[in-house]
């Protein structure tokens, strides 16, 4: 798959993904300033300090430009946009299915941080950790490894379960899934206005 | 002016991809008995609870 071809490919799936979030939740992502997405075959800081410049902003700093090159999708609040990296090194060989599934949980992944900004308080911000150490052991994994800061740990952990919870509906399951504790559910229900 | 503060973006390690992602999901996705298969984006299955235990 070529530059353009992989472009075609994120963007055609990012608006599927999108199509596919409940109706409620796409409003809310509208409310925010989340509505918009584009893929790109550029590094997320790079492109995205490019964007804010080009739009009268003052672009990143260098640490966070470079911090956020190895992103594989990217909100910026200012443009109202989700950016993907459509061909970052992780899709390379990838089937066409894993290749569609992986872009949808990214950009799921980005949805869900979006409205966990919104909505998490600055008490379910300090409760990160706590969160964090009640998800699946590999699932936390993923977020502590990271390099995300402390202060970060309750929205990647709502980012994370609202992909998951977007995968299962996806297959036509809806509910609270075993591995949601009780914390993390409410949470979920409060900020995102699910679980169903 | 001030620099813009964005979000982090959807990181992983350094040593995890994007395929162990998916394969982290399909466990979970295994543990509640739900075929992990990516279904595409055709049209969804009738949306059901999970078999409780």
């Amino acid at each position: 798959m070529n530059d353009v071809e992989a472009i075609r490919f994120a963007q055609r799936v990012l608006g599927l993904a999108w199509a596919d979030l409940p109706p409620r939740h796409r409003e809310l992502l509208e409310a925010i300033g989340a509505e918009g997405w584009d893929a790109t075959v550029r590094p997320l800081g790079t492109y995205a300090d490019e964007l804010l410049r080009s739009a009268g902003y003052w672009g990143l700093d260098l640490p966070a430009r470079i911090g956020r090159d190895r992103a594989r999708g990217l909100w910026i609040p200012e443009l109202r946009v989700v950016l993907i990296n459509a061909v970052h090194p992780d899709y390379e060989g990838l089937d066409r299915p894993s290749r569609e599934n992986a872009l949808a949980r990214v950009a799921w992944h980005e949805w869900g941080h979006a409205l966990s900004l919104h909505g998490a308080t600055r008490e379910d911000v300090a409760a990160g950790q706590k969160l964090l150490e009640s998800l699946p052991s590999e699932l936390a994994d993923t977020i502590r490894l990271a390099g995300y800061l402390r202060r970060e740990y309750t929205h990647e952990v709502v980012a994370e379960v609202y992909a998951l919870l977007m995968v299962r509906r996806r297959r036509g399951v809806i509910g609270r899934p075993q591995w949601v504790s009780d914390q993390v559910d409410e949470l979920i229900r409060r900020v995102v206005g699910w679980i169903q | 002016m001030d620099p813009v503060r964005l979000p982090p973006g959807y990181l992983l390690p350094d040593e995890m991809t994007m395929k162990d992602v998916l394969r982290i999901d399909a466990e979970i996705l295994a543990s509640e008995g739900i075929d992990p298969k990516w279904p595409g984006f055709g049209k969804r299955q009738e949306e059901t609870e999970p078999d409780s235990d």
